[in-house]
């Protein structure tokens, strides 16, 4: 006794939702082709899966009867709880419909049934329209007290969602390796174990994105809302490394930062267009890599007017705290500016330069951790008259006790870009060292990877081996 | 006044530079002038011929107005000057209205050659000749050249040996010593590692007689700095420098002074020193590899050597006649 096709859609859309644990399903498909033979399932995350345990074309089947039925129990194994399902979709020859009938009589349990369409897509459509039975979640990341970064699930989808249906979620990416972030779906419910659906990963500019989730179908989440062009890879790492991969704690200046670009305008007009061209690579690489949470300063200076005569040009603040598309506007308006004064060529007002700064961090704090970044040729003015020969701060200022105010704030990092074509007086770049805190960067030799290592230096792109590979939950 | 003495009165008293290449002698007598005028005690410095008195006005005029280093010096340079001061108490007039004293008049006949002549076996025999006439010898000490270089003796030796064996043969080496007196100057002390130096040795004293209160070295403590700065030196030869003069000249025809042809910066506007802010260079803005000079020129103890010296040899001359 056969049933058709509708029937069978409905008697393995209930078996397969009765799957699970160490119950499994067997499915003895007679079809155009040959013989199939199926076995259905739930992986550890509850997903059904229905996996083609053996096959055979009809014309290698055994022509004796008994032996081909034979063939056939074999490869369905040991009967189990569940008899198995038997299906004919062998329309056209009655081959099948011959086998059927026989291997009704060995299992005498067994539903059997004819139908038009092949078992494959059947199954496939009947899987994908399966209820879940856990609730899905992705996997992300919290930023507890003192930036310690936990491990959290944000509801996509609650038991019994189906295929179409759609999840809200907010996330951040933050600087990712080059893999990208892993976007991580786990299957959870009260009693199994957290366990993941799947993981793939996408290089996403850091930021934040709304995200929409939808489940195509049990195992499958599609992610909309990302970025043209932005297109996800297998993650191939185990679970465990990608956990590893995740620092212990996030500082919040990766996430807001206070970038303050000083740059020298004093010199051949060349050498100050370099000077200026490599902050503004600073400030685009930073701002990309911090969406929305970087803030820049800009300010220029030279000498001290230490010649008769000489006009004291004050350092200028082109930009204090301002959004990074400004302080490019800014950074290309002075690369304009033509040539800048010479001046007294042994040494530039950076000590100045550091008072001033800190004077003004002091007046009108800025949130988040500050960077200020030197670019620059000629070192500081001493304090007064020393070996050196370089001429003293008119004002007096020392440039290392300016230095120890504004480190003694705890949320100022210092790095230095020295050029070292431009030939001041002295030879010794010591300064520059203590400055920059170790050896400085030399403007000539700056490639997009030192530019990001001096992004990680100031704290404002993540260090090598600091990546985070999952988003981190945003509140919405 | 016989001939002879009308025509020395007129050469005036040889007095020779010496001293390494870039020590400072040319600018030590172009801040002579700039220095006489600044003491205000009535000394001046006058030409007695025309090309002295173009060269006298150049060298003052280039250091105080262009604020510019001499050149290098080419060959030997001889400038004829005449120190001229008024006599002790010209202010008070005669009671029985004569005409005042006669202004007193020494005359400088110098020679300024270039530092390369004195290099080991350069000395020429004619500047051997003239260095013998000379009784008067500004030797200018420059302890920056001896920091870097380190071979001030060797600028020494050669020329000394030859003097002295030219005095021996003139019979006037009797005594064992030169009959030359001899000024030695440190130079460039206003050069900051010139004064720390001093001020580790704790040789300087602030100036509390001048307006400006410029550290200074009294002229004891001026040998004692002579002695330090040869003992220090790079190549361990300077203490020769020390055993040379020693040897050679009179203790007494010998007096140590620590000079600056240029003095420390002032600030113009306040007219004040200012001890964290004293060098006097700064980098041309034409061309930044060389030295300007960066505020007005205070020469320290640039006339006390010359008139110490001229005054010696005057001495001498009036015991001779
Ligand atoms: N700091 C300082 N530097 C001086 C002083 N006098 C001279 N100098 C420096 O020494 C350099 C040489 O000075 P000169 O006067 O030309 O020396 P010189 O001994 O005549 O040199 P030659 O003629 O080449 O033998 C100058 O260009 C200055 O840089 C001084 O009083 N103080
Ligand atoms: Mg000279």
């Amino acid at each position: 006794m056969s049933r058709d096709s509708r029937e069978l859609r409905e008697v393995l859309s209930a078996a397969v939702t009765e799957l699970g644990g160490s119950r499994w399903l067997t499915v003895v498909d007679l079809g155009q082709d040959g013989v199939g033979v199926w076995e259905l399932y739930r992986d550890e995350a509850g997903t059904p899966r229905g996996e083609l345990r053996w096959t055979t074309p009809w014309s290698a089947l055994p022509s004796d009867d008994a032996a081909a039925d034979q063939a056939i129990v074999d490869a369905v194994g040991p009967a189990t709880r569940i008899p198995p399902l038997l299906v004919s979709t062998n329309s056209r020859g009655d081959r099948g419909d011959k086998v059927l009938e026989r291997l009704g009589r060995r299992y005498p349990r067994a539903a059997a049934f004819t139908g038009e369409h092949p078992v494959d897509r059947m199954l496939l459509k009947v899987i994908a329209r399966q209820p879940l039975t856990r609730f899905y979640e992705l996997v992300a990341l919290r930023r507890r007290a003192a930036g310690r970064l936990e491990l959290v699930g944000c509801q996509l989808f609650p038991i019994g969602a189906r295929r179409g249906d759609t999840g809200h979620v907010r996330v951040r990416c933050l600087p990712s390796d080059a893999r990208g972030t892993v976007f991580a779906v786990a299957a959870y419910s009260r009693d199994t174990r957290f366990q993941l659906v799947s993981a793939q990963a996408i290089k996403l500019p850091p930021g934040v994105y709304d995200l929409t989730a939808e489940l195509r179908r049990p195992g499958l989440v599609h992610f909309g809302g990302l970025p043209e062009g932005a297109a996800f890879g297998p993650e191939r790492r185990a679970w465990s490394a990608i956990v590893s991969a995740i620092p212990e704690r996030l500082d919040r200046a990766t996430i807001v930062g206070h970038l303050i670009c000083a740059v020298e305008i004093s010199g051949p007009a060349d050498r100050v267009e370099r000077r200026l061209a490599t902050a503004a690579r600073m400030v685009e690489k930073t701002a990309a890599e911090l969406v929305g949470g970087l803030k820049v300063t800009l300010l220029s200076y030279g000498p001290h007017a230490h010649h008769r005569n000489g006009k004291d040009v004050p350092i200028r603040f082109d930009a204090w705290a301002e959004e990074p598309s400004r302080v490019l506007a800014a950074l290309r308006g002075l690369a304009g500016g033509g040539p800048a004064s010479e001046g007294y060529p042994s040494a530039a007002r950076i000590e100045c330069v550091l008072a001033e700064v800190a004077d003004r961090l002091e007046a009108s704090p800025v949130p988040g951790r500050s960077a200020l970044l030197l670019v620059g040729a000629r070192p500081p003015c001493p304090p007064r008259s020393d070996v050196s020969q370089v001429l003293p701060c008119p004002r007096r200022r020392d440039w290392r006790v300016e230095l120890r105010r504004l480190r003694r704030r705890g949320d100022i990092v210092l790095a230095a870009v020295h050029d070292r074509a431009v030939q001041t007086a002295h030879a010794d770049d010591s300064a520059w060292h203590e400055l920059g805190g170790g050896p400085p960067a030399d403007l000539d030799d700056l490639d997009d990877l030192d530019v990001a290592e001096l992004g990680a230096a100031l704290e404002l792109l993540p260090m090598k081996g600091r990546h985070v590979p999952l988003p981190l939950l945003e509140p919405r | 006044m016989n001939p002879q003495e009308t025509a020395r009165q007129q050469l005036g008293h040889n007095i020779a530079m010496w001293g390494t290449p870039g020590s400072g002698k040319t600018t030590f007598l172009g801040a002579l002038s700039i220095a006489l005028s600044r003491q205000d005690q009535g000394w001046k410095l006058v030409g007695s011929d025309v090309p002295s008195t173009d060269a006298l006005i150049k060298l003052a005029t280039d250091l105080a107005g262009q604020r510019k280093f001499p050149q290098p010096t080419q060959g030997i340079e001889r400038y004829r000057w005449n120190l001229v001061g008024a006599a002790p108490g010209r202010r008070r007039r005669r009671p029985w209205g004569g005409p005042g004293p006669e202004a007193v008049q020494i005359g400088l006949d110098l020679r300024d050659p270039t530092g390369e002549v004195y290099a080991l076996n350069a000395a020429s025999e004619d500047l051997v000749e003239r260095l013998v006439k000379s009784r008067g010898i500004i030797y200018l000490f420059d302890p920056v050249w001896e920091f870097v270089k380190g071979n001030s003796f060797d600028y020494l030796y050669g020329v000394l040996l030859r003097i002295a064996h030219r005095m021996v043969d003139a019979g006037e080496f009797s005594d064992g010593s030169l009959p030359h007196y001899l000024a030695v100057c440190i130079t460039k002390f206003d050069d900051v590692r010139v004064l720390e130096t001093a001020e580790k040795l704790r040789l300087v004293t602030p100036d509390t007689e001048g307006l400006l209160g410029f550290p200074r070295v009294g002229d004891d403590d001026a040998r004692a700095l002579f002695r330090w700065l040869c003992e220090v030196s790079r190549s361990g030869n300077a203490e020769l420098v020390l055993n040379m003069i020693k040897q050679f000249f009179h203790e007494d025809r010998v007096r140590y002074y620590v000079t600056s042809s240029i003095g420390f910066y002032v600030d113009p506007e306040f007219r004040l020193f200012d001890p964290d802010d004293v060098q006097n260079l700064i980098p041309d803005p034409d061309n930044p590899t060389q030295m300007k000079i960066r505020g007005p020129v205070y020469p320290i103890n640039v006339t006390e050597p010359v008139t110490w010296l001229a005054q010696e040899l005057a001495a001498q001359d009036r015991s001779r006649r």
